[in-house]
């Protein structure tokens, strides 16, 4: 079975997060980037399938040159090889162009399965999955939490709101968007790293890919407005050491909420 | 083309969930501010007296279709396609929940409509639909303008309140009939899986601490748990806990988990991305732990520590037992 995983960087989760000076993006100069969470279960399921059924993992991501070093934490985990996009472009409002582009290097090679996290931690649109999908003519299903391949064909268990979940059955070739929590995963080995140095990173750019460049600069969503978000309830923060914070607490707990 | 703003109704085992009443009250909204009505769109099978609920829409469109008893991404893309195509509405809304995340993505392709996904408000200003969404776990807001005539948005539950949306009544029902094969679909829906029962249900608690990523291992959980005790009150928690398998997903709070509504909800690192807010704002009084003076959580809590929580939490569990 020939996989591909979908693999994004973004910035930590306690990144402090600023505007840049120009208004169009966020400041990423002192920024922190790793695996975005659900991609990192999505390359676990993609190894696991790997082991169990045979065939290859293809980690396939697109970003600024930082990009690379998320590839090479894949590579040593046990992915394959890599296709990665380099482009440093801020598409970031419209979706579907971004998606355009993976779809675009994902043609040339015939996946039998695309996964990819179920939503990125920095855009968060959890919709680049699907267009790919969708754009590729492939079937898909969402928020997938667990995985189950026989004669050609994958039945997902689907999470959907408020505890309750689904099983839906695809044949492949298919594409799922991986919900984090459905396995446990792995960490790098130092052979695993030392392979890695030898796999194949294949680079490309968008313009290496046949895409219409017109398509790629007229988006259908534009970046109207970018800011950190005005608090519009105003939290009280307690101060003090934490024995006079207790003593505030313990006031609030009987005053405010009257539980004591 | 018109200036209607649809909705996508959202419902599971024949009941409308109150996402798309949230939608609804805003598509009144927004419909006043294009000229056009507001028609909600329900797909299913058998499910047309839940048209009656759908009172806040001038027009329900009713989808029957044995393809459509269960949520199959494929035949509901297929059949939302189709009723948008037929339509051309200004604005189509869909909750960004786990039938949405499918939805949206699909029929902005199949139509070549402009989405953005994962929405927080929707505004229709001067002819233009501008929409703001929640970047980086809800640090970064951005607005987007979608261009063209017609486009889709999906937004996240809670944003809106239920009640300008919920309304009996008797709107006009026209029934669509369903595009040819709708059955043919690739992907086939197997069963449904019911929510697990729990040892606590932390729906009916008054008093919930809730733990997150910031306890870092498991073996801190008994120190958080041992403050719930004292409170009187039961322990929940954020995603990351339950994929961890530190606790099991009943006690899990959020979009995928529960929404609860206690009397005081105790947040302990717990930094509150979108879909955890959605579970559990309407708490009576929100306090929260978190080194983090620019966490989310503090958007919603009423008091807020920044302090350690592994100085804070014991030193008031030992406070509250003595």
């Amino acid at each position: 079975m020939k996989i591909a995983i979908l693999l994004k960087q973004v910035p930590v989760k306690d990144a402090q997060l600023k505007v840049n000076g120009g208004g169009t993006w966020i400041d990423e100069s002192d920024v922190t980037f790793e695996i975005n969470e659900s991609d990192h279960y999505g390359l676990e399921e993609a190894l696991r399938l790997k082991e169990k059924h045979g065939g290859e993992v293809v980690v396939v991501s697109m970003g600024p040159e930082r990009t690379k070093e998320a590839i090479k934490q894949a590579l040593a985990k046990g992915a394959d090889r890599a296709i990665y996009i380099n482009d440093d472009s801020v598409r970031s409002a419209d979706p579907v162009i971004n998606a355009k582009i993976l779809a675009a290097a994902l043609k040339q090679e015939n996946f039998d399965l695309v996964l990819s996290g179920l939503q990125s931690d920095d855009l968060g649109h959890g919709q680049t999955g699907v267009i790919v999908a969708e754009l590729l003519g492939m079937a898909h299903a969402t928020i997938v939490m667990e995985t189950d391949v026989k004669d050609g064909k994958i039945k997902v268990k689907r999470e959907l709101e408020s505890g309750w979940f689904q099983y839906v059955e695809i044949p492949l070739p298919a594409m799922l968007t991986i919900q984090s929590g459905l396995n446990q995963i792995r960490y790098a080995t130092i052979k695993g790293i030392m392979a890695a140095k030898k796999k194949e990173i294949k680079e490309v750019i968008p313009a290496d890919l046949g895409l219409d460049a017109a398509e790629l600069q007229s988006p259908g969503v534009k970046l109207h407005k970018i800011y950190v978000p005005v608090k519009t309830k105003e939290t009280v923060i307690l101060e003090g050491d934490p024995k006079e914070i207790v003593g505030q607490l313990v006031e609030k707990l009987k005053n405010e909420a009257k539980i004591i | 083309m018109s200036q209607d703003v649809f909705v996508v109704a959202e419902h599971l085992q024949g009941k409308i969930d109150d996402v798309t009443y949230e939608l609804l009250g805003k598509a009144r909204e927004l419909a006043g501010q294009s000229g056009g009505h507001v028609v909600a769109v329900l797909m299913g099978s058998g499910i047309q007296n839940q048209a009656g609920s759908l009172g806040a829409a001038d027009k329900v469109l009713y989808m029957d279709n044995a393809a459509l008893e269960h949520f199959n991404p494929e035949s509901y893309a297929r059949a939302l396609s189709h009723i948008l195509e037929q339509n051309q509405p200004r604005l189509t809304l869909i909750p960004n929940t786990s039938m949405g995340m499918d939805l949206a993505a699909a029929v902005s392709v199949k139509n070549n409509l402009p989405l953005v996904a994962y929405a927080t408000d929707v505004q229709i200003d001067n002819g233009q639909v501008v929409a703001t969404s929640q970047l980086y776990g809800g640090k970064i807001n951005v607005e987007s303008v979608l261009e063209g005539d017609s486009s889709v948005v999906s937004v996240l539950a809670g944003s809106f309140a239920v009640d300008a949306g919920k309304q009996d009544g008797s709107p006009e029902v026209e029934t669509v009939a369903a595009p040819d094969g709708l059955d043919q679909t690739r992907v086939r829906f197997k069963n449904l899986i019911q929510p697990e029962g729990g040892d606590v249900d932390i729906t009916q608690q008054d008093i919930l601490v809730s733990v997150g990523r910031g306890i870092q291992s498991e073996d801190n959980l008994p120190m958080v748990e041992e403050l719930a005790e004292a409170l009187g009150g039961a322990l929940a928690s954020s995603r990351p806990i339950v994929d961890n398998k530190w606790l099991p997903k009943t006690r899990q709070v959020g979009k995928s988990g529960l929404k609860v509504k206690p009397k005081l909800y105790f947040a302990v690192g717990i930094s509150g991305a979108p879909e955890h807010i959605e579970g559990m704002k309407d708490a009576e009084l929100i306090i929260a732990i978190n080194t983090d003076p620019e966490a989310p959580i503090f958007e919603v809590a009423h008091f807020g520590v920044t302090e350690d929580l592994f100085d804070v939490v014991p030193a008031l569990t030992e406070k509250l037992k003595g």
